[in-house]
């Protein structure tokens, strides 16, 4: 099917920067992240509130509320359909957040999954109106008696009991699980290439919240979509994902794949985080291995390194001076920190520009 | 932790059910179990948690414990010194003196920390409330609270929405420790915060607990948390304790098929573990309409005929550990084997 290797990214982030200008000043939410989503594959963001997981991806759906909200630089780029022509790349973030062309692709090409399905739909409209709404919004030629059928469809393929029933059914009537899953249902019913899962499980119960990662880890292999999905649980993350992203403060600071990443932790965040949670599987510690200190406030950022005030492998006069760049330690193994690489951020464009 | 047996709380036949009213002369319609026959006793100086999936009525067992709710019958004992006290039975103006000896950390550090109040008043309001210290006393033991929380003297004048959610959570453990409690309820103290903010509060938790010979029952669904700071865990599932045992124990050998399932769903920060996971299906029993039998049955992979019609009573199999189960002596389960995964 695919005629070149080239074609096996379907979302190439470059360098996107989201900025929000607020009256206390500027805030650099997503402050130059790039990553490649290949077909497929599942690419986990991980990340504390504040570090711009979910701005990084409401700025892929041009979500992001302007103003404050602002993509001041980067590319979203979305390779379309295969037209026989070889594909063709869309920059997401030069569309109109409202035009016509971001909205088709909503919904359509890349949809999303939120963290509290209450939010995403409305209370006033049966669940089946809502799916039938998306499908006619973006499958041309099909007839509003068929579209019924087909929301009824996804409901069952989602596992959801009497979905002949459970789509006349209102969202307060469902429980938290079934209204994810029916949630999950409205976001394949277009059956989108690529689906982004923002905490999806966060407010669930361990036993739904299982129920619920199985469903999608097999939805995926039946669509084959890529999935970017975000979560603050390293065990969540650790389950279904081929490739992971470490966030803080606006930055990637780690990636690698998923066994890399938990084998071979390099950044001192991640191994912090790891070594902080505790682990059900091993002898119960003592004490916790805490990562001192909190996520410094948006405006008191550090100079230098954003985690240097945090960090057990300080370096006075290295960490606090310049912010590293995401250098690549190992094949397929980036990491952001002056232990591993001397890459200063910028300044490696700057000697390949001369 | 707890290296005396001395009994500080036992609570016996624990029942809180919340009326169903419909139309429009409310009348009663049926009844919502939230706690359906809890027993349960804490040793001095011991954590015990209690961990279920929401709905299961694990907080408002909490509530009941000091008394937020007046529980609809059962024995709350309160051992204190030699004295006896029923909690159940005091009078209002009883329980308002009796109070200090119980308090509670809540889960949203957002939601239960009054705007207008400085971190002094927040923190002074209980002292001051019932006459243990004003002036300059009150102002001494705020400041030794707040130090003890990990939080700083300067702190005192600040308001509430200047602190990030971890600081909020210290300043509400403050609020709950200044009186000296005998017991303390944290209900889900934890799983509102940043993961790398948990691990610091676990942490304070903990080393409040033996300077301040605190006894904890600790209210949370995550079970890898409530692991590592209880010493007996407790499982609860619709209304009722399904299971009862150290917490070691609990997790090497569950008895009960509904611990079995909670542990092999948590999920494990670790790429390599393919454990055969457990697949609970459909969703927990509606506690205003229960099930009849043992409230689990419909979503056990055991179930046999009794279950579907005889309530199974919580038995002590081994000292100590505590079943609610038909079949909890001849059942295989699945716990947790971490033999495999050493400690890095």
């Amino acid at each position: 099917m695919r005629e070149s290797v080239a074609h096996d990214s379907l979302l190439e982030i470059k360098n996107l920067m989201t900025h929000f200008h607020l009256h206390e000043g500027i805030v650099r939410a997503v402050d130059g992240v790039s990553f490649d989503v290949r077909r497929g594959q599942t690419l986990g963001i991980i990340g504390e509130s504040g570090c711009g997981k979910s701005v990084t991806v409401h700025s892929i759906l041009r979500l992001v509320p302007s103003p404050p909200g602002n993509i001041v630089d980067g590319q979203i780029l979305l390779h379309q359909r295969e037209n026989g022509m070889g594909t063709e790349a869309v920059d997401l973030a030069q569309l109109d957040p409202r035009g016509a062309q971001i909205r088709a692709i909503r919904g359509a090409e890349i949809s999303m999954v939120f963290q509290e399905p209450m939010t995403s739909f409305g209370p006033m409209h049966t669940i089946g109106n809502q799916i039938i709404e998306t499908i006619l919004l973006h499958q041309e030629g099909v007839e509003s008696s068929d579209a019924r059928a087909l929301a009824i469809d996804n409901l069952r393929r989602v596992g959801i009991p009497r979905a002949e029933q459970i789509v006349d059914a209102y969202p307060h009537q469902l429980s938290g699980g079934m209204r994810q899953r029916a949630m999950i249902a409205m976001a394949l019913s277009c059956t989108p290439r690529l689906l982004i899962a923002d905490e999806p499980t966060t407010a669930l119960d361990v036993t739904i919240q299982a129920q619920i990662l199985e469903l999608l880890m097999a939805l995926q292999e039946e669509v084959g979509m890529a999935v970017i999905f975000i979560t603050h649980n390293l065990g969540v993350i650790a389950e279904v994902a081929d490739e992971v992203a470490v966030m803080y403060l606006g930055r990637i600071v780690e990636q690698a794949s998923v066994d890399e990443l938990f084998d071979n932790p390099q950044h001192p965040y991640t191994q912090g985080l790891l070594n902080s949670i505790p682990h059900i599987d091993e002898e119960r510690l003592p004490r916790l291995r805490a990562i001192e200190g909190v996520v410094p406030d948006p405006y008191e950022i550090p100079s230098g390194c954003a985690f240097s005030d945090r960090c057990p492998s300080f370096m006075p006069g290295t960490c606090d001076r310049a912010m590293p760049d995401l250098d690549e330690t190992a094949p397929g193994h980036r990491v952001r920190c002056f232990l591993y690489s001397e890459v200063v951020e910028g300044l490696a464009e700057v000697e390949n520009g001369e | 932790m707890a290296n005396d047996s001395e009994l500080l709380l036992e609570v016996s036949d624990l029942r809180m059910y919340f009326p169903i009213q419909k139309g429009l002369l409310r009348r009663t319609t049926g009844y919502v179990k939230a706690v359906d026959g809890v027993s349960l006793s804490i040793k001095k100086g011991e954590t015990l948690g209690l961990v279920g999936e929401s709905g299961c009525g694990k907080t408002t067992t909490g509530r009941c414990i000091v008394r937020v709710y007046q529980p609809t019958s059962g024995e709350i004992v309160f051992h204190e010194e030699g004295e006896i006290v029923d909690i159940n039975r005091l009078t209002r103006q009883e329980l308002k003196s009796f109070r200090r000896n119980m308090q509670m950390i809540f889960q949203d550090p957002f939601s239960s920390l009054n705007p207008r109040m400085t971190v002094l008043e927040l923190v002074g309001e209980p002292l001051l409330a019932h006459g243990i210290a004003r002036g300059q006393e009150l102002e001494d033991r705020v400041a030794e609270m707040v130090r003890a929380v990990g939080l700083r003297v300067e702190h005192l004048p600040r308001y509430p929405h200047s602190f990030s959610g971890g600081q909020r959570q210290r300043i509400g453990i403050a609020r709950a420790l200044v009186q000296r409690p005998k017991i303390v309820v944290c209900d889900e103290p934890v799983s509102a915060l940043d993961v790398s903010v948990q691990s610091q509060v676990v942490n304070l938790l903990q080393d409040l607990q033996s300077d301040l010979d605190l006894t904890y029952l600790f209210v949370a669904h995550d079970m890898s948390v409530v692991r590592q700071v209880s010493n007996r865990i407790a499982v609860m599932y619709v209304g009722k304790l399904v299971e009862v045992a150290e917490s070691e124990e609990l997790l090497r050998s569950p008895k009960h098929p509904y611990s079995e399932t909670l542990l092999s769903a948590v999920p494990r920060p670790n790429p390599h573990h393919h454990m055969q996971r457990l697949n609970l299906e459909g969703e927990p029993a509606d506690p205003a309409n229960a099930p009849p039998g043992c409230v689990f049955h419909p979503r056990c992979r055991y179930m046999e005929e009794i279950c579907q019609t005889e309530v199974p009573t919580l038995i002590e199999l081994t000292p100590g550990h505590h079943v609610a189960c038909h079949f909890a002596d001849q059942l295989e389960l699945q716990g947790i084997d971490y033999s495999r995964t050493p400690q890095a």
